[in-house]
């Protein structure tokens, strides 16, 4: 259990996929002007993460990897290039689902996601969830706790900045720096106030 | 250049008299103060950390050219020292504070001129009025610096904090962490060997005294502090190696009481800073009994490092805080709480406080963003019972 822990507390704090790895960023910059709208996506990240990484931790070692087919007698086989095709695949089936799922059971949270659903499909930091599962060598529980971390410290991220942002309506940005400008160095201003905390040993 | 060079003697003129102009618009209405006053009162408040820490640190250093038997120090320092007649002695209270004060002058200055420089560029290519708050700024970022730092690097801080933490932002009342403290925490990530390390507390070369926070994390626990002779009393007082101004648990309590007397500074952030602090140092104690760190109980945890000058001058900071009471307890309590974490989790961080109060900050708006949505629900619902209420009636 406490394997599950660190591995959590790890993603959400100290490898912050926004914050320390700098993925996801076009959602994070784009989708982050209010906490309202923030927290929708944060959930749907949540989601999608906790269940994309532990299936394709599922697909990736028991099928796809050097000597996975060992029960069909295939050990020799290696799909292991097949790998970010089928992490793709994944994600779009996870959020169609999820999509479908949500208008049939929870449409005004549907309603209020709206087009950022079907844009988590191509967002860097869902795929970068996989690839460092995969990279990592996660067993299917760490994976759980890898999925949920990634998710959890990248909707953390986001709806921090949103809260600065909506702060920073007040303040007198000059004309060159408006927008996409000081949002950038707002998140460096975030990514180094996370830094403080990236040496924690738990 | 005219422009200029009439900002730098605003700028100027604000150290000494306050400008006429009463603050009307955020943040912070008040009657006949405005917020240049209300940052000279940070910087009276400081006043007797700053005089027992700059005690402390000429202290130290005087005990240690002791030690090492350097009779004839060399430096500019110790020129003058040798040629006012003013000594070296470490029993004396006046040369003590002499030594310090030669440590944290330059410092100081170096961060005010730059500040100047910035304020007075900044105002003139924006055509907007000079800021307020710098004095303070340049004052509270020497005093956390250790003493050994290169005049460079208080430079580079100073620049980036000014200008990337607050300037861009607008200035006052619109920053989002404190400029000083930004400016620290910038200089740590990038020299991580030349301050905060071994040997930068005390500047006498090839002489390493380390922190007492240092000392309990690599020595293992409470004993080797009083096997040095370190007396709780001792450390509260300030009366060890640290930050230039810093050390002292005393002098800051004092400082807070005046602020609060003066309802500068927030009380429920300080307090809440203490409550997180004793909290979490609990959960910590039954954690882990037999860890150094771990079982360090939460009086020991409250006079170590630079908590309370963090918890009382850097995190009461009004714009980078909450506005909310409810949220200031909660930022208190994250910024005391963070603290113990990071300095029991990461041994290399020994001054968790200034990472603590970083973070809370960053997270400061979003409090205040809760507290006020749970406000707005409570009052709804209150309206609708009342109007059910009057519906029946």
């Amino acid at each position: 259990m406490s394997e599950f822990f660190d591995v959590f507390l790890r993603s959400v704090f100290i490898e912050n996929l926004a914050l320390a790895y700098f993925l996801g960023m076009c959602t994070f910059l784009a989708v982050s002007k209010q906490v309202k709208t923030t927290l929708g996506l944060g959930v749907a990240v949540i989601v999608v993460e906790t269940l994309s990484v532990p299936i394709n931790n599922l697909i990736y070692n028991h099928l796809l990897r050097q000597g996975a087919l060992d029960w069909a007698g295939l050990a020799e086989l290696d799909f292991a290039f097949l790998g970010l095709l089928t992490q793709i695949a994944v994600i779009a089936a996870m959020i169609q689902l999820l999509e479908i799922i949500l208008d049939r059971f929870f449409p005004a949270l549907y309603e209020t996601l709206g087009i950022f659903l079907p844009l988590l499909t191509v967002n860097c930091a869902i795929l970068g969830a996989s690839l460092f599962m995969v990279q990592r060598d996660y067993g299917f529980v760490e994976s759980v706790a890898y999925g949920l971390g990634a998710g959890v410290g990248w909707a953390l991220a986001i709806i921090a900045l949103a809260g600065l942002r909506e702060k920073m309506r007040y303040s007198d940005i000059p004309d060159g720096l408006q927008g996409l400008g000081i949002t950038f160095v707002t998140t460096g201003l975030l990514s180094l106030a996370f830094m403080g905390i990236s040496g924690i040993i738990w | 250049m005219n422009a200029f060079l009439t900002s730098l003697r605003t700028l100027l003129d604000r150290f000494v008299w306050s400008s006429h102009n009463v603050t009307r618009v955020a943040p912070h209405v008040r009657d006949a103060n405005n917020v240049q006053r209300m940052w000279n009162y940070f910087v009276i408040a400081t006043l007797p950390a700053w005089l027992i820490g700059l005690w402390s640190l000429g202290h130290q250093t005087n005990v240690a050219l002791f030690d090492l038997h350097l009779e004839n120090p060399t430096g500019w320092r110790a020129a003058f020292l040798a040629w006012s007649g003013i000594g070296f002695s470490p029993y004396d209270f006046g040369a003590c504070f002499v030594q310090g004060l030669l440590f944290f002058l330059p410092a100081f200055l170096t961060a005010l001129l730059v500040g100047a420089l910035w304020e007075s560029l900044f105002a003139t290519m924006r055509k907007r009025p000079v800021d307020e708050g710098l004095l303070a700024t340049a004052w509270l970022f020497a005093m956390i610096l250790p003493a050994t730092v290169s005049m460079y690097q208080v430079a580079l801080g100073m620049s980036f904090g000014m200008v990337v933490g607050k300037l861009i932002y607008g200035g006052s009342g619109r920053y989002l962490v404190n400029p000083a403290l930004l400016a620290l925490t910038f200089l740590v990530f990038s020299y991580p060997h030349m301050l905060f390390s071994e040997g930068v507390w005390v500047p006498v070369a090839n002489y390493d005294q380390p922190t007492v926070l240092e000392l309990i994390t690599d020595e293992g626990g409470l004993t080797v502090a009083s096997a040095v002779d370190y007396s709780y009393w001792h450390l509260f007082f300030g009366d060890r190696p640290g930050s230039m101004g810093a050390v002292s648990a005393f002098g800051a309590i004092l400082g807070a009481l005046f602020l609060i007397w003066t309802g500068m500074a927030s009380w429920r952030v300080m307090l809440g800073a203490l409550i997180g602090l004793v909290l979490v140092t609990l959960i910590c104690n039954t954690a882990a009994p037999n860890h150094p760190l771990f079982s360090l109980p939460w009086h020991w945890q409250f006079i170590l490092g630079g908590f309370v000058f963090g918890a009382v001058f850097l995190a009461t900071d009004p714009v980078a805080g909450p506005m909310t009471d409810p949220g200031r307890w909660g930022f208190g309590l994250l910024v005391g709480g963070l603290t113990v974490l990071i300095r029991v989790g990461n041994p290399s961080h020994y001054e968790g406080v200034i990472f603590a109060i970083l973070l809370a900050s960053m997270f400061s708006p979003l409090i205040d963003n809760v507290v006020t949505a749970l406000n707005i629900r409570r009052r709804r619902a209150r309206l609708q019972g009342a109007d059910g209420g009057a519906a029946d009636g």
